[in-house]
């Protein structure tokens, strides 16, 4: 019996020893990125965030589907590279991460998140609509995005044809003004607010819109 | 499909016919022996292929090349992934030595000694005389400043710079001084593609697709608004007048 528990015990560490060999991170294991950007409709602008992710080290192939609006790359794993530092990268090259989702090597998959804030009061919740210059999808996807990002906002929508931003939010937890804020200072000119002008010749080179005067 | 030309009596461009390139998404053009070289942006490679769009051969792992140039039988090929100018020579591919550094270039052109680039991410255009190189211009909006150029076309004494997101053409000295802007009253979005037969200016206006042809004084002779899709790029070959569009994989022929 004494004989049977050690010989069990010893079977259990080599078993557990097994299983972590398995799961043991490799040089050269992989992480599977695959980022949404909106609005990859010019080859200039999307050949320019090719570039740009690229300057994270190690990359060395990048795949763009301008159809699909997205890109897909390969990480090394040992790297530990965060959706956030990811989206971060793409963002900060002007466009907008619209979700990212990483197959780490060990086939766990990890998805960004956007959540509703739970203070909000859906009898609270009131419509608007806000006049914001923009001019392609990428423009949307950046409207869109820090729009959605304010608490309080329940849905948004910049529309390209009508330049109107439709929003429901609760009167509560912001206001008009708030929002005209925050999509001015991601570049975008909006009824009452000039985008700050080194912000806007930040712009990827396809959102470019027809600037209009403001009088104060 | 049917392609349509407005705005200008029987002496313009009419519709006669395009080459389909199945899954080559052009953005520049050129003419080697009768075949057409095109840049494959989407796919980084360069794609030869006939009038009649049969594909003659493919060089693959060229990183994102943009608008090329052709002189003799050798292609200058941008490349604006890794920062180059690739110089194809039958099988060979050398690098063009450029003393200034390069940032996504995107359109080339080269007519004996000299070479323009157009310098996308710097916004400035490369100009080398002959015995040396030189930058010219800074990101803005006035003259000599540039919203990320796309392509250039030397011509004689000029240089013709396509000032993409400025929405509108420069033209310089060969020194880089400036002389005059013209399509600014135009509504172009996006001025990706130029060429000139030195008689008139030929220009894509990309995301509204049209093509606009200027006169040497800056008038605008001619505008083409049917059938083009995001087209990026444009040349005259043996009298006839080709347009390649990038998101409709084709390129358009127009005769006169």
């Amino acid at each position: 019996m004494k004989y049977l528990k050690l010989i069990l015990i010893i079977c259990s560490v080599i078993g557990f020893t097994s299983i972590n060999e398995i799961n043991a991170q490799k040089k050269g294991d992989m992480d599977k990125f695959i980022v949404n950007v909106d609005g990859l409709g010019c080859p200039f602008c999307a050949y320019g965030l090719e570039k740009k992710i690229k300057k994270l080290k190690g990359i060395k192939k990048i795949k763009i589907d301008m159809e699909e609006a997205k890109l897909t790359f390969n990480y090394p794993a040992d790297k530990l590279l965060t959706l956030e530092a990811v989206e971060k990268q793409v963002d900060e090259a002007g466009y907008t991460a619209m979700g990212t989702v990483v197959t780490r090597y060990n086939g766990e998959v990890e998805k960004t998140q956007f959540k509703i804030s739970d203070k909000i009061d859906q009898n609270r919740v009131v419509k608007a609509s806000i006049p914001v210059a923009g001019t392609c999808g990428m423009c949307q996807g950046r409207i869109n995005k820090v729009t959605r990002n304010i608490e309080g906002v329940v849905e948004c929508d910049w529309d390209e044809d009508t330049q109107i931003l439709t929003v429901k939010y609760d009167k509560d937890l912001t206001n008009t003004t708030a929002i005209e804020e925050a999509v001015s200072a991601v570049g975008h000119d909006t009824q009452n607010i000039k985008a700050p002008d080194d912000v806007y010749e930040n712009l990827p080179a396809c959102c470019y819109y027809e600037r209009k005067s403001y009088d104060n | 499909m049917a392609l349509l030309i407005v705005g200008c009596g029987p002496s313009g461009w009419q519709p006669s016919g395009s080459i389909f390139l199945n899954e080559v998404t052009p953005i520049g053009m050129g003419v080697i022996d009768q075949n057409i070289w095109i840049s494959d942006g989407d796919n980084n490679r360069v794609v030869v292929v006939t009038k009649d769009g049969d594909i003659v051969k493919t060089i693959d792992e060229i990183e994102r090349p943009m608008h090329l140039d052709v002189v003799d039988e050798v292609a200058y090929v941008p490349s604006y992934g890794s920062d180059d100018i690739l110089i194809m020579n039958g099988d060979n591919i050398d690098t063009l030595q450029v003393d200034v550094e390069l940032e996504a270039p995107a359109g080339v052109s080269v007519v004996g000694d000299h070479i323009a680039i157009a310098d996308f991410y710097n916004n400035q255009v490369a100009i080398y005389d002959g015995s040396s190189w030189k930058k010219i211009g800074k990101k803005g909006r006035g003259p000599l400043e540039f919203n990320y150029p796309t392509d250039v076309q030397i011509m004689g004494e000029k240089i013709y710079v396509a000032d993409a997101y400025n929405n509108r053409i420069q033209i310089l000295d060969l020194e880089g001084n400036h002389l005059k802007t013209i399509g600014e009253d135009q509504g172009l979005n996006a001025a990706t593609g130029i060429y000139t037969d030195g008689i008139d200016i030929y220009i894509t206006d990309f995301e509204n697709d049209r093509i606009l042809i200027f006169n040497m004084e800056g008038k605008l002779v001619q505008m083409m608004d049917q059938g083009l899709n995001k087209p990026t790029d444009l040349m005259i070959d043996e009298g006839r007048l080709y347009v390649a569009n990038y998101n409709g994989k084709y390129i358009s022929i127009y005769d006169k």
